[in-house]
């Protein structure tokens, strides 16, 4: 207990598999040549490079950043009022259901070659890529919180007399809260995920230019280094947004 | 039921109002749609197109469940495992994906590999961290009541740990099914090839036929759909006693 | 069996729980914790009870003073920070053959029958599915469940269930049962019945040596020949009390009697001195 405690305390087992994947890779890295695959030095000094010195991923960053936001607040603006529409409302539900949730679970990337198709590969394609990304999972995640509003919650107004617009605006919706905070934070990750799939497939701008572009000249360091900015950044923002949401909903137990 | 049907028959409505009056869109109707998507059919070149997407799907998905589903047991029982792994596949859960492929196309080429690989390493963090998830939350009495009956760690582990896992078992492999056809996509859009469904979407695509693009697209999300929705009916069909345990990870990733 | 050497001995026991506070932060989970908080807690402060073979034993005390933590420490299924626990004259070092324990959440398996939850501890020593089946069916009809042995746990009521539980305890024949809050999630009916049917069932299977805790305090005098009370956290023992009826005596009738009402407000004094609000 006392030893193996106190070691497991100081070098924390997440820190150990990080470092045995590091090192791993840095083995695997010496008997091949650079463009396969790099060191993590030779990574680390070009994330460095791309992200403090020069700042290349910034720009990229701001360049992916107006489809992004536009694509998410197009879908949150539409999915959140949607969501607690269709939970609330059996025949909404019915209507739409079956659709929301073909879309969530069917491959939507597959519809960005419509979207070339329909606006050309400028800003609208990636726009409207971002939406079908992440308005499924607002709506689905909204639709749960007005449905799951306890039925005495719901009767308790009514005793009290209170009509069906009070009813939808003084329970449905303040139980719905919680999730609608939970459907930005998973609308966010999606509206991500999109924006990159986009910039691959339709339009080569922002961070997909970088990747491809780095490809293209087997850069094989950069593009390393590029994805990783990707892989903390959707960490970073995740975790910051879970911790948002904990704040803001303080009386929540579990999502 | 009745709802649902005139919702349907309103959409195809639409859409087919729209290619009738639209027509500067150039927006084929439902008939030329799935005309089209005969046509594909029965000149064989959806099939052949198919079973070459199809073959990586279930290399790279069978491959992820198959490594998925036991380290992700195997990180629930061994807690310090767990902990160590859990925050990797997390990160690579919630990273968008299709940035790897450019590496990926780098280290593998543009064949089977590629998206074999691309599929295994998609769909691996959500299997593992939904089965993960279900052995970390044994409820500790039935570890208890087990011990108080003299069982030993193995018995724990098959009596227990196991069957309490089952649902989640099913669980990840409808979530792994719905993210390897996911994958599968990307990769299909991502990566040239001159066999797949992606490059009979780019053939089309090419010369500018959009009812054949338009109905590669309905057939590849149907069947997406279709095959998370056979998964979900097994899923609760499976284990008469899964009332009351419940297991969802939800979500689907790309 | 009218041996009168104490079948367990509790020997100055204490037990402080540790809990370390984790930090949870995605970077957090990376960083060594060179200052863990950890919280030390006191459940239980030099516990001494000495229980004799064909005894049972109530422990009755205000909520979170321990009472679960002797029962486990019993058992073996944790262990005191100082002093000994001892049953049939040996260290409790882990669980035991000897001992039986029945959860207050029932802890049946939701993916085994009834048959199978029953048979479950035969089937951990390996005895014969026909051989295993047969002793679990035999204690299903002495609790009153024939003709639910292939039912699954959850479409049993939570009564029945808890007869699940006893029968599975049976089954593996202890010398010394140790029952948490048996019928603690039962309603009050239905707790009453199952209080009645404890008595016919134990009476049964001959005396075993029973400890269980309550916080009824009618099923502590229904049901014990001796009652512990327990002083709020950390827990001590204050007092114990002699149940002076006889096994055949107790029944519907005792609980109409003045004796009954003397005694249930003897301890009801002695608990509430010790309830914390
Ligand atoms: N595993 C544990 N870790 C930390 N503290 C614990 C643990 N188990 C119990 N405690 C604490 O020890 C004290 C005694 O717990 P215990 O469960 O023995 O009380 P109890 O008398 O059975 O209470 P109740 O009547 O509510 O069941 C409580 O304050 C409880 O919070
Ligand atoms: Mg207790």
């Amino acid at each position: 207990m006392g030893g193996l405690g106190r070691a497991r305390r100081l070098v924390r087992p997440p820190f150990v598999a990080i470092t045995l994947i590091v090192a791993g890779w840095w083995v695997l890295s010496l008997g091949q040549p650079r463009y396969v695959l790099p060191s993590p030095p030779e990574v680390l000094s070009r994330f460095w490079e791309l992200t403090v010195t020069g700042g290349e991923l910034w720009t990229a960053l701001g360049l992916s950043m107006a489809a992004l936001l536009i694509g998410g607040a197009l879908a949150f603006a539409i999915g959140v009022p949607l969501g607690i529409l269709m939970g609330s409302n059996r025949r909404v539900e019915q209507v739409a259901g079956p659709y929301v949730n073909a879309f969530y679970v069917s491959p939507v990337s597959a519809l960005t070659v419509l979207f070339v198709y329909a606006f050309g590969i400028g800003l609208e394609p990636r726009i409207a890529t971002v939406f079908v990304f992440c308005a499924p999972v607002i709506i689905l995640t909204c639709l749960r919180g007005a449905r799951e509003t306890p039925r005495t919650m719901v009767e308790v107004a009514r005793v009290f007399g209170a009509s069906s617009a009070q009813v939808f605006l003084k329970t449905v919706v303040p139980h719905s809260v919680p999730y609608i905070v939970t459907a930005t934070r998973l609308g966010l990750g999606r509206a991500i995920k999109g924006t990159v799939l986009a910039e691959l497939v339709v339009s080569i701008t922002g961070l997909g230019e970088m990747l491809s572009g780095f490809a293209h000249h087997f850069d094989t360091a950069s593009l390393m280094a590029t994805i990783f900015f990707l892989l903390i950044l959707g960490q970073l923002l995740t975790s910051l947004l879970e911790r948002f949401e904990v704040a803001v909903t303080p009386w929540r137990q579990l999502a | 039921m009745k709802a649902r049907l005139a919702s349907l028959a309103v959409v195809i409505g639409v859409w087919w109002w729209l290619s009738l009056g639209a027509s500067s869109l150039g927006l084929p109707g439902p008939v030329q749609v799935v005309d089209a998507l005969g046509r594909l059919m029965s000149s064989g070149r959806l099939m052949s197109a198919l079973s070459v997407t199809l073959g990586s799907f279930a290399a790279g998905g069978t491959l992820a469940i198959v490594i998925g589903v036991p380290l992700g047991i195997f990180m629930g029982v061994r807690r310090s495992v767990g902990l160590a792994i859990d925050p990797v596949l997390t990160a690579l859960y919630v990273m968008p994906f299709s940035a790897v492929i450019p590496l990926f196309v780098l280290w593998f080429g543009i064949d089977e590999m590629v998206r074999l690989a691309f599929i295994f390493t998609f769909t691996v963090p959500q299997v593992a961290i939904v089965c993960y998830q279900g052995a970390k939350s044994t409820p500790t009495t039935l570890v208890e009541v087990a011990k108080t009956y003299l069982a030993t760690e193995r018995q724990i582990f098959w009596k227990v740990i196991l069957p309490y896992e089952v649902p989640f078992i099913f669980t990840s492999l409808r979530l792994g099914v719905g993210l390897a056809i996911q994958a599968m996509v990307v990769a299909e859009l991502l990566i040239q090839s001159v066999r797949g469904l992606g490059f009979l979407l780019q053939f089309a695509s090419a010369a500018f036929d959009l009812a054949t693009v338009l109905g590669v697209i309905l057939f590849i999300m149907l069947l997406g759909a279709g095959a998370v929705a056979v998964m979900q009916r097994i899923e609760t069909s499976v284990a008469p006693w899964r009332e009351g345990i419940s297991a969802d990870g939800g979500g689907s990733n790309v | 069996m009218s041996d009168p050497s104490p079948k367990i001995v509790v020997d100055h026991v204490t037990k402080i729980y540790r809990t370390r506070k984790r930090r949870d932060t995605f970077l957090g989970r990376f960083l060594p914790d060179l200052r863990p908080t950890i919280r030390e807690l006191k459940a239980v402060d030099d516990v001494s009870l000495e229980i004799t073979t064909g005894d049972f034993v109530a422990i009755i005390g205000p909520s979170g003073c321990g009472k679960t933590t002797v029962l486990r420490m019993m058992d073996g299924l944790i262990f005191p920070d100082s002093g000994e626990v001892r049953v049939n004259g040996t260290p409790v070092l882990g669980p035991r053959a000897e001992c039986g324990f029945i959860f207050q959440d029932f802890g049946l398996y939701p993916w085994r029958t009834v048959i199978d939850n029953v048979a479950f501890g035969p089937e951990l020593r390996g005895v014969p599915r026909n051989v295993r089946y047969e002793l679990a069916r035999k204690h299903i009809d002495l609790v009153g469940l024939k003709g639910f042995e292939t039912s699954f746990p959850h479409q049993l009521s939570g009564g029945m269930q808890q007869r699940v539980g006893i029968a599975r305890m049976l089954s593996a024949e202890p010398e010394i049962m140790l029952m948490d809050e048996p019928f603690g999630a039962l309603d009050a009916l239905t707790r009453r019945t199952m209080q009645f049917e404890l008595i016919r069932i134990l009476a049964a299977e001959g005396s075993a040596t029973s400890v269980f805790v309550t916080h009824d305090l009618d099923e502590a005098i229904l049901l014990a020949d001796k009652v512990v009370i327990m002083s709020a956290r950390p827990g001590r023992v204050k007092e114990i009390v002699n149940i002076p009826f006889a096994r055949s005596e107790r029944g519907e009738a005792l609980l109409e009697t003045s004796m009954f009402a003397e005694l249930r407000h003897h301890l009801w004094l002695g608990v509430h001195a010790e309830q914390p609000l």
